[in-house]
């Protein structure tokens, strides 16, 4: 008797659409954290700027810094702590904590159960006399047959015999995929408009 | 993720950390290097909390999206 294998590497895992099970789940992600972009921009415009019909302006709001500054009130008084209050403005997209309006981190975990199958080609002419009762079962048949999920006992179709193999393995994947941080552009707005916060000495009021 | 931001003092260009919901609630945050307090003018408060409302409006939706 002769026997050959048609498959036989048992963790041949071609065909198994891993690259898809993977890319899906990211796509999905990316899809929807542009949808929050989108959403945090027409935020980012709608409230913290103002458009004049040419361009966008940022709104600013007011704010205070109270500082104590040493005061010579006359040449024998000793100098005094005065707090001082100042008022300046700060453009509103400073405030915002816009980095939590993004998908921090994805994980994706999946597992696979593989069972692999393939056929033995035997050639019943070799076979001894003691197995020529199972020879003669289904000898019209001329075709393949192509076997799904789990086969627990063996079967014969014609001169081939097909068996199922006790080759089950497990595929883990896990993908981590974070966010880059806010865009250069952003950054750099954000940057001109703080380090522009300066105190502007106001002229004092003769009354 | 860090909430936290900061803004430069205007008076020695220092980091002053602060949060912003505190801010909007009239608290008042200190320069590390220069001790000069920061905080946000009373007539700014209202126009900040509904701009600030509508952040967390769609901070919400983002938090039901990621949960899907």
């Amino acid at each position: 008797m002769t026997t050959n294998t048609s498959k036989s590497n048992q963790y041949d895992f071609t065909g198994i659409p891993i690259d898809e099970l993977i890319s899906k789940p990211l796509t999905a992600i990316v899809d929807a954290q542009s949808k929050m972009a989108r959403e945090q921009v027409k935020l980012l415009l709608q409230n913290c700027f103002t458009f004049n019909g040419e361009f966008y302006q940022p709104k600013v709001i007011k704010m205070c810094i109270t500082r104590a500054v040493i005061e010579q009130r006359g040449p024998d008084k000793p100098p005094e702590l005065e707090q001082i209050i100042t008022f300046f403005d700060l453009p509103l997209i400073s405030i915002f904590p816009f980095n939590s309006l993004g998908i921090e981190a994805v994980d994706i975990h999946f597992d696979i159960d593989i069972s692999t199958q393939y056929t033995i080609e035997i050639d019943w002419e070799n076979i001894p006399s003691d197995t020529d009762q199972a020879s003669s079962f289904n000898t019209d048949h001329d075709t393949e047959v192509q076997m799904l999920g789990k086969v627990t006992s063996s079967a014969f179709t014609n001169k081939k015999k097909t068996e199922s193999i006790s080759s089950d393995s497990s595929y883990s994947v896990d993908v981590v995929a974070a966010p880059l941080p806010l865009p250069p552009g952003l950054l750099s707005i954000i940057d001109v408009y703080t380090k522009a916060i300066e105190p502007t000495q106001m002229p004092e009021i003769e009354n | 993720m860090i909430n936290q931001q900061q803004i430069p003092c205007p008076n020695c260009s220092s980091a002053i950390p602060f949060e912003p919901q505190l801010l909007l609630q009239g608290g008042r945050f200190g320069c590390p290097t220069c001790t000069a307090v920061v905080s946000i003018a009373p007539e700014s408060i209202e126009s900040t909390k509904s701009v600030m409302k509508a952040y967390e409006e769609l901070k919400v939706c983002n938090t039901q999206m990621k949960g899907r």
